[in-house]
């Protein structure tokens, strides 16, 4: 016992046992990955549960059908690969007119949606940009094709929101601290199911219905005063509109986080601290 | 030695904290995100073409391709002495003696005459009446009629519906000027 007792607490012995315990603690992390069905009959069948998030953003506009315009789903087996695309908005929201350009103050059927497209149940919140582009300036150094243009005002991009405050009306919540003319954000209040579970809707209400310019850029303008080509000491005055050659854009980015410890999930992801109280989320 | 001991163990404890740790950390999420619009052409230019026979003044006016749809109005202005009558074969021209302005009934899209040859009908037609006639005519005898036209913006409803020529707001809308660049000489 003595022996025993000075292998152990001799120099020799505490490196063993050191070395010991860390080859106990490597081998329980790589365990799981050495851990494979190996045998398969007709008669014993295993079921597998595989968590996989997946999310799309759902568009319809007026007199066409929803259809997913982008989604990132996680595909546990295809060796964990992303199936995932990017597509582009309001591609079909000028179909009905005959000329084929937007009409400055008309209304337009623009529904955007979520839709889980996991397997597993998530809490979604969405983020919208609204913002101008124009086309880049000439100069030496190549310029880029479009670029942002704060000068133009947001708001006269009227994408019109369901939501409120709490997400009493239709579920979906604003959360007016992070909003600003430019930028929007929503929390969807209800747990979106995933489809092959079922138990509960798996998809969204919309967020959007409609989308309208605002008639009213037609009358901004800025003035550029110059001396006639013609001379005589006449002067030429002409009136420019500040949105003429601008493209509106807009831009929506759903974010998906797990129902399993959401309030964290959402914290650690989104930086938002929510509170979870069933199928249930507030903002906090 | 003892101490040693310590210290391997604490290593050890604190190696199977941050094993643990790791997976309280990951959750499962996603995104999707998805952008699009559309670029908007504003402005437009007419221009007016005027030929005068038979004391007459028939007015052609044409919209250069590119431009935006516009309405048209023309008004003419003349001595006291002398009347003006407003007319279009093709009834497209309507007066409204309420502002003394004669409006172009349809919408001018990019690129479309309204008058002209073989569009005669859209034609806006100024007669200038009372005018003296045989010995009443004196040596030197000259008038000026000036007529002016001009264009608007087709604005729209929210249902895509267009406003009418004749509504106050097609050419009562204010620009709102925010800044001027240059100078003159």
């Amino acid at each position: 016992m003595k022996k025993m007792k000075k292998m152990l607490f001799s120099p020799k012995g505490t490196a063993v046992l050191f070395l010991l315990a860390a080859v106990l603690l490597l081998g329980s992390s790589v365990g799981g990955a050495r851990a494979a069905l190996t045998y398969f009959s007709e008669t014993y069948s295993s079921r597998v549960q595989m968590y996989d998030i997946g999310v799309s953003l759902v568009e319809r506009t007026e007199g066409n059908e929803a259809e997913d315009v982008s989604w990132r789903n996680y595909e546990s087996d295809s060796n964990g690969a992303w199936d995932e695309a990017t597509g582009v908005l309001l591609t079909k929201l000028l179909a009905g007119e005959p000329d084929g350009k937007l009409k400055l103050g008309k209304t337009y059927g623009e529904e955007l949606s979520v839709r889980n497209s996991g397997t597993i149940n998530q809490f979604v919140r969405v983020t919208i940009y609204k913002y101008w582009l124009l086309p880049g300036e000439e100069g030496p150094e190549a310029a880029p094709e479009t670029q942002k243009a704060p000068q133009l005002d947001p708001a006269m991009i009227e994408l019109h929101l369901l939501c409120d405050g709490t997400g009493a009306n239709n579920g979906w919540m604003l959360d007016e601290g992070a909003s600003t003319d430019e930028r929007t954000v929503l929390y969807y209040s209800q747990l979106l199911h995933s489809e092959t579970e079922g138990g509960g809707p798996s998809a969204s209400v919309p967020f959007t219905d409609t989308i309208r310019i605002n008639g009213g850029i037609a009358t901004k303008v800025h003035q550029t005063v110059a001396p006639s080509a013609q001379g005589g000491g006449y002067t030429d005055l002409t009136t420019v509109y500040d949105y003429d050659g601008a493209q509106f854009c807009v831009e929506a980015r759903v974010d998906a986080v797990q129902e399993h410890n959401a309030e964290d999930a959402a914290w650690s992801a989104w930086g938002r601290r929510i509170q979870v109280s069933g199928e249930t989320m507030s903002l906090e | 030695m003892k101490k040693r001991t310590m210290c391997l163990a604490g290593v050890l404890a604190a190696l199977a904290l941050w094993a643990g740790s790791g997976r309280a950390w990951a959750y499962f999420t996603t995104y999707a995100e998805a952008a699009g619009g559309y670029r908007v052409d504003l402005g437009d230019r007419t221009d007016v073409h005027e030929d005068f026979y038979d004391w007459t003044k028939h007015v052609t006016v044409s919209s250069e391709e590119g431009s935006g749809p516009v309405y048209i109005r023309a008004k003419g202005f003349c001595g006291s002495e002398y009347t003006l009558e407003y007319s279009s074969p093709g009834g497209r021209w309507t007066y409204n003696p309420d502002d003394g302005y004669c409006y172009y009934s349809e919408i001018v899209y990019g690129g479309e005459t309204v008058g002209g040859e073989g569009d005669e009908a859209d034609e806006l037609l100024v007669a200038i009446r009372s005018i003296p006639q045989g010995e009443e005519l004196e040596d030197g005898f000259n008038f000026n009629v000036v007529v002016i036209y001009e264009s608007a913006p087709v604005q729209y409803h929210e249902d895509g519906s267009a406003y009418s020529p004749y509504e106050a707001a097609t050419w009562e809308t204010l620009l709102d000027t925010g800044r001027t660049e240059g100078g003159a000489a």
